[in-house]
Formats: C-alpha cells, structure tokens, sequence
C-alpha cells in the first residue's frame, strides 16, 4: 500500500456529525420550550410600589408677600372661632333601678305591689333631644375653588408683616390638606428661637400608620444649631395621622425645607 | 455539510419557529412572532438559530471526537513502545483509528515497506535486541528523509482533519453579533418608521418595536458566545494533538534510522 493510499483514507472526517446536529437541535428546542413554558415574569424581582418623594418649603420669620394686604390665601380661612369653653355639667347621680328578683315561681296569693318611680331630677343627655346650636361650629372653609391660589400660606395674612409661609411644591400629589396638616404639626414643634438664618433641608419617610421614620437632615445649613433644630422638629412630630386612602402607595418620601429668615 | 442529509436539514427548518427566541420571556416571544410573517427581524433571528444550532452541533461532535482520539492515542503509544515489530503495531492500528498518531505510523510504515520491498525483506524486526546491530542480512533503507516526509505528509492530513469545520466556530463567533446587530438597527428604523406614521412618541408606540428590536442581538450574541469559547479551547487541542504528532514522528524516524540504517 502506497503512502499516498494511507493519506487518501485518513482523509476521511469522522462520521456522527448528523447525530451531534440533532442532538444539538434538541437541546435548542427544549431550551426553547423552558423559554416559552416559564412563567414570564421569573427573572424580574416583584415589583415594589414606587416610592413617592416631594418637596415642600417650610419657612420662618421673614417678611410676608408684599402685595397690600391682597395676599391670596390657598383657600382656607385664616382664623377659626372657637364656641366658648363650657363648664363642665355635673351628672345627675340616679340611684340603681330596683332589681327584680330572677326566676321565682308566682305566688297567687301575693298583693302586688307598686315599685315607686325613679325620681329623675335631670333627664339624661340623649332623652333631651337636639341641643340648640350657639353659633357656627368651627369647620375648614370650603373657599379653595375661588381664590384660585393654590397653597400659598396659611395663618394670618397681614401683607408686609412677618409672618410664616410655606410653598408647596407638588405636581400631583391627591391629598393636599394632608400635606398641609403634615406642616402644621411639624411646624409647631419648630424650634425658631435660633438667631440664625439659614435653609436646612430634612429627608424622612412617612408610612402608611403616620409615622415619621428614617429622619436625617439632607442639606445642611451649615450651621449646627439650625440643622439640629429642624431635625428636631420632624423627631418630636413623631406621628401624624395615617396617610389618606386616596395615596396608593406604603410609604410617602419628604424633602422638607426649613428656611429661616432673619 | 455533506454529511447534513436533506431530511435533516428539513427538520431544521422545521424546528426554527420553536429553536429561534431561546432567551427572552414569552412576552417576547409573542412579540417577536406577534406579526405572523416573516420580516428583516424574523428572518435574522431564523438564520442565527440555524448559526446556533449548527456551530452547537459541530462543537459536541468535536468534543466527541478529541476525547475518543485522545484515549486511542495513549492505548496506541503504549502498544507501540511495547512492541517489538511494526506488523504488531499495524495490526491494531484499525482498531484504533481514531488518534491522528495511527496516520503518521501508517504513512510511514507504509514508506518504510516501499523502500525495503526490493530487498525481498519486511520490515518487521524493528526492536534492538531482536536485530543486534551489525547481524548480516539486515534490510537498510534507501532514503530517510523520504519516511520523513511521508510523516510529515501523514500529520498535515491528520491536522487537517482535525481541524475540519473548525473555522465554520471562528466564522460563526465573528459574523453573528453583526447579523444580529443587523436585525437591530433594521427593527430600530421600522420602530421610527411608525413613531412618524402614528406620530406619538407614547411610550408605549416606541417600547415594543426597540424590544423587538433588541431581541436581535440578544440572540446574535447568544450564538456567539459559545462559538468564541470553544473555538479557542478546540483550536488549542489540535495544538496539543500537533505537537504530539511531532513527537511521534521523531521517535518514529529515530527508530526506522536505528533498526534500518
């Protein structure tokens, strides 16, 4: 046998390519199957509702709106009459209504005897009826249609006075009075005694029970005193109520800005 | 691809509705074949399931191969160095057909026949001590440098064997990204085509073609990947098988030049 003959059969290629062809084949198609039979969401995490975060300017001690008096109020009233304090009404004190005696067997020979009547000096509260009105009772206006202003600071408005003013800066959050009850706590817990001014910003969480959780100032001031005061104001705030129905999500994010004037 | 027979590729063909979206989520797969005919898009990502499931092929059959030719060649080495007489090593040479080293020890066993025929003698006494140096009537060879270049012959062929369809990896891992970046950039332009015919840039008009889009070259690199990797390691055994038949053609010649010379 020639060298050549030897070559010519050693060029031959290794059968079984047909066989790893199909084997191939059926691995893709079963790849393709477990592809297709998996459920679709199997590589994505569950998603988490979105976090909602929003600004909102808490200031203090500057001077208000410049603009006559004319200040427009986001719709609410400035003051609200309180009804005077009333005393207390003592209760009248009612013996115990006499007892009748439980499961005796009647005896016919017994005269019957009438029990007396209570004697009731003050008739109880809801055998009164409707106690007459004293005047308006105190209530939020409903003026927020037609002043056309959205949230432009509440407490009284004097024009050119000092007073305090918040801006609300939200695109769409559903519950604005929520927002504003939110700045009304925080800010009555605001330490403004500082003869600093200054802007701080705080971050925190307010969850789906009200409460103000994972406070830290986010901007500082640069001045300590004034960081820790408005830190301080969100800390003591502690809860707030709920968050309302009409906000889907668990958690609501705050950026809130406390700016203090001179 | 001669050996691909007609029905095979029949089944493939078949199967590439089901073998092409291997890893995007059946949102996808709804997406892709949503439309139910056969665009730029479809087209692309039926050719690179057929790339996939061919190279795929061609990588098992080679790794099939270089073991088997890697277990033959150390049953054959060790029978070789056991031997005494060439007609013992050819005789199991056709059970071991699988290690490139049996083509080199035929082509030269083959050279050394020729060039001892006219001397009426074959070359089975090979060992040392079954033909002490020096005893009369010892077959010499005519040319050692012709057994030599039958052995190198005999490993040219053996390494193109080896290396067969090979590059059909190298062709695979370099032109499927393109093919399907291809499809990408097309299905990106029918995507603007019909952002400008609904003209809405919603969201939810762009999303779904750019998707489609993507699941491209998804399936572009998909092929491509397994075809670098083994391209490398394959190219690097045939190295190794080489280098092996290197060796053995010197032991072989320094043997033929001992025992015949």
């Amino acid at each position: 046998m020639d060298v050549t003959d030897v070559l010519r059969d050693r060029m031959q290629p290794p059968a079984g390519l047909q066989w790893m062809v199909l084997a191939s084949l059926a691995l893709h198609g079963a790849l393709a199957t477990a592809v297709i039979l998996a459920p679709g969401n199997w590589l994505r995490r569950p998603a988490t509702a979105p976090r909602v975060t929003m600004t909102i300017s808490l200031s203090g001690g500057g001077d208000g709106p410049r603009n006559g008096g004319m200040t427009a109020v986001g719709g609410r009233p400035v003051q609200v009459q309180r009804p005077p304090e009333e005393a207390p009404r003592r209760e009248a004190i009612t013996p115990p209504a006499a007892k009748a005696p439980a499961m005796t067997l009647p005896r016919p020979n017994v005269k019957q005897t009438k029990a007396a009547p209570a004697t009731v000096k003050q008739a109880p509260d809801e055998a009164k009826g409707r106690t007459p009105t004293k005047g308006a009772e105190p209530s939020f206006g409903t003026s927020l249609a037609i002043t056309g202003a959205r949230g432009m600071g509440f407490g009284l408005a004097s024009g050119g006075g000092p007073g305090s003013g918040s801006s609300l800066d939200v695109e769409n959050f559903c519950c604005q009075d929520y927002l504003l009850l939110m700045i009304e706590r925080i800010r009555s817990n605001w330490d403004q005694s500082q003869p600093f001014t200054g802007e701080v910003k705080v971050q925190f969480t307010i969850k789906r029970d009200g409460s103000l959780v994972n406070s830290s100032v986010e901007i500082s001031s640069g001045n300590p005193t004034l960081d820790i005061a408005a830190l301080r104001a969100v800390v003591m705030t502690k809860t707030i109520p709920p968050l309302p129905d009409a906000y889907p999500n668990p958690t609501l994010g705050m950026h809130l800005n406390f700016q203090k004037f001179k | 691809m001669r050996t691909l027979g007609g029905p095979l590729l029949a089944l493939l063909v078949q199967a590439q509705g089901a073998a092409t979206p291997e890893e995007s989520g059946p949102s996808l797969v709804r997406l892709v074949f949503a439309s139910g005919r056969i665009g730029i898009a479809q087209g692309v990502l039926i050719v690179l399931g057929l790339a996939s499931v061919v190279s795929l092929g061609i990588i098992l059959h080679k790794l099939w191969t270089f073991r088997r030719a890697a277990r033959q060649t150390a049953q054959f080495l060790e029978v070789f160095r056991k031997s005494n007489k060439f007609s013992e090593v050819q005789a199991v040479c056709s059970s071991l057909a699988a290690s490139p080293l049996v083509g080199l020890f035929q082509a030269g066993y083959a050279e050394l026949t020729a060039q001892l025929r006219h001397t009426s003698t074959t070359p089975d006494a090979v060992g040392a001590a079954s033909n002490p140096r020096g005893a009369a009537g010892r077959p010499t060879l005519k040319s050692l440098p012709a057994v030599d270049r039958a052995l190198m012959r005999a490993s040219a062929v053996e390494v193109n064997k080896l290396e067969h369809r090979v590059n059909f990896l190298a062709t695979t891992a370099s032109i499927a990204p393109f093919i399907g970046l291809f499809g990408t950039v097309w299905g990106i332009i029918s995507a603007f085509e019909g952002i400008g015919q609904t003209g809405s840039t919603n969201l939810g008009v762009v999303a779904p073609g750019i998707a489609e889009a993507l699941v491209a070259t998804a399936a572009g690199l998909f092929t491509a990947i397994p075809a670098v990797y083994f391209y490398n390691g394959l190219t690097q055994r045939v190295k190794l098988f080489a280098s092996e038949m290197d060796d053995f053609a010197m032991e072989f010649l320094n043997i033929a030049e001992r025992n015949f010379t």
